[in-house]
């Protein structure tokens, strides 16, 4: 009976480990923080420039998602480089985003096709990703940095 | 084991030990049904004779009658267990919650919102107090009501104009059509007001250039390449740009260039009517080295005679294509600055014959030679960010004044 004491409490001890590792929400993040990062950790081809909101909204379609803030950086049109950060206002808008964000790549990759088959490689291995309330795009020559940036802040 | 309760009864009680060596042993006794309280001498023997005391009815309810101690101990260890299991489970939910309500920005209306995505929290949901069942739903509500207001701003004038150019459009678009376009904050419908006259913008042409501010260009349109593109991104002007990474004027019907709410268009599916009052046109270096000189206008021709149908009002810019940098140049069979200088000196003929003003690059854009200075551009071709200025400026100085009822 001990033994089946020990088993029962180890069970329970687990299943609460379990229980609050799922109660815990992604943490919450500055995008600029993870912006920043992207814009300076990671070496571009392009210069990037950091660029608002509305002014993004002319190549990418958020009008059904509702952004809290945005951290977003954009070349000077010569190469597919950009990093878009979202914090959107719920995960439901964060998902919208994604989708968004995913329209974004394609496009660039069909303009880039005839324009400058070269950053197809950038484009191919674009990072999109959302998590929680937060959605990110990285398009650059390192995508493997930019990824450990990125899972650093977005669990 | 059946139970008799007439004193003097016997029964045989049957226990079975295991020894030291582990085999079992079986002990049979003799117990004799007693009434404790009557006949202590039986409860000695009993005592001695390690005889199972039996419960009996009719018996004295005395503390010997309690629940046998092993099934008192199980039945503690498993309110024990499914204890532990409970608050476990509370915990868990609690520690959850906690991390919600860590940042201080987070209201109960919130960790409502968090724990109502959770499968364990749908019993915490249901007891959401109704004071933050009420907040959520306003919060709710409020975000919706934020979001109608966010699409009605949004709704630009121009996204207006759309609408009211789309029942007209289908219709050719006549001299007669009126519309007051002057800013994008002002749109009259035809049934709203007296039909002015509408001014040829061809009218006294040419004119001379002037300058303006950035207002003057809230009415314009520039349609063009990635290098336009990036002027829209970057300068600041506060027009409408219809402009896109390798856009080429061949496709100019076809290729989606505009983003609208359902996705990319072609720039006439997106196209207003009468809403700008200046268009400036930049394209001709993805062109080069594709067709013909005679080609090249005859498109561009047939997109400036378009555009004029919907925009009657507007003054057409045939806008210069600029230099690539010497060293881009050097190694580019195509696009290098000799055939972007032929280029643009038969553009500036065609713009003349169109009734349409050629802007020239700024001269500030580049060196003697003609080539583009490298320190503005990080590839050779397209400006950095932060010289977009320098282009701005030139527009703002070579601006064409038409007089608008």
């Amino acid at each position: 009976m001990r033994k089946n004491m020990k088993i029962a409490v180890t069970v329970i001890a687990a299943l609460s480990a379990l229980l609050i590792g799922c109660g815990a929400k992604s943490a919450d993040f500055d995008v600029d923080a993870l912006g920043n990062d992207l814009a300076t950790k990671i070496e571009y081809a392009d210069e990037l420039g950091q660029m608002d909101l509305d002014t993004a909204q002319m190549f990418i379609n958020l009008s059904d998602v509702n952004v809290v803030k945005a951290a977003i950086y954009e070349g000077s049109g010569g190469t597919a480089e950009e990093i878009i950060v979202l914090e959107c206002a719920t995960e439901d808008d964060a998902k919208r985003a994604e989708e968004a964000l995913k329209t974004r790549v394609s496009e660039q990759i069909e303009s880039f096709t005839d324009y400058v088959p070269e950053e197809l490689t950038k484009l191919n291995a674009a990072i999109v990703k959302s998590s929680g309330k937060y959605a990110v795009l990285s398009v650059c020559d390192t995508p493997d940095a930019a990824k450990s940036l990125i899972d650093g802040y977005m669990k | 084991m059946s139970k008799k309760n007439k004193k003097g009864d016997t029964r045989e009680v049957k226990q079975i030990y295991l020894s030291e060596d582990g085999e079992s042993e079986t002990s049979v006794t003799t117990a004799v049904l007693e009434r404790p309280d009557t006949d202590k001498e039986s409860d000695e023997k009993g005592k001695k004779d390690h005889s199972v005391p039996i419960y009996g009815h009719g018996a004295d309810h005395s503390e010997k009658d309690d629940m046998p101690s092993h099934r008192k101990s199980r039945a503690i260890r498993i309110a024990a267990v499914v204890f532990a299991m409970i608050f476990s489970l509370l915990l868990s939910m609690s520690v959850g919650a906690g991390l919600a309500l860590w940042d201080s920005n987070r209201t109960v209306a919130d960790l409502a919102t968090v724990l109502k995505t959770k499968e364990v929290s749908a019993i915490t949901a249901a007891k959401t107090p109704v004071s933050a069942k009420n907040t959520e739903e306003k919060k709710a509500s409020s975000d919706k009501e934020k979001k109608e207001e966010k699409k009605e701003e949004k709704k630009t004038v121009k996204e207006e104009k759309a609408d009211y150019g789309s029942t007209l459009s289908a219709d050719k678009p006549g001299v007669n059509a009126v519309s007051k376009a002057g800013t994008k904050d002002e749109i009259v419908s035809p049934e709203d007001e007296e039909e002015p006259a509408l001014i040829d913008p061809m009218a006294d042409y040419p004119l001379e250039f002037s300058t303006v501010d950035e207002s003057y260009f809230t009415d314009a349109l520039f349609i063009g390449d990635s290098r336009l593109q990036g002027f829209g991104f970057w300068s600041g002007l506060p027009a409408t740009y219809y402009c896109a990474t390798g856009f080429q004027l061949y496709k100019y019907d076809t290729a989606n260039v505009v983003q609208t709410e359902n996705g990319k268009v072609p720039i006439f599916d997106a196209m207003p009517y009468d809403a700008f009052t200046k268009i400036y046109i930049k394209v001709g270096l993805n062109e080069l080295g594709f067709g013909t000189e005679e080609n090249f206008e005859s498109k561009y021709a047939e997109l400036i005679a378009k555009l004029r149908e919907y925009e009657p009002r507007a003054v057409i810019y045939v806008h210069a294509i600029l230099p690539v940098t010497a060293a881009k140049s050097s190694k580019d069979k195509a696009h290098n600055n000799p055939n972007i200088t032929e280029r643009n000196a038969s553009l500036k003929k065609f713009a003349e014959s169109q009734k349409a003003y050629f802007i020239e690059a700024s001269p500030d854009l580049s060196l003697e030679d003609g080539s583009l200075k490298p320190e503005m551009t990080s590839d050779g071709i397209h400006l950095r960010p932060e010289d977009m200025k320098v282009w701005r400026e030139y527009l703002c100085e070579h601006a064409i004044v038409i007089q608008q009822q």
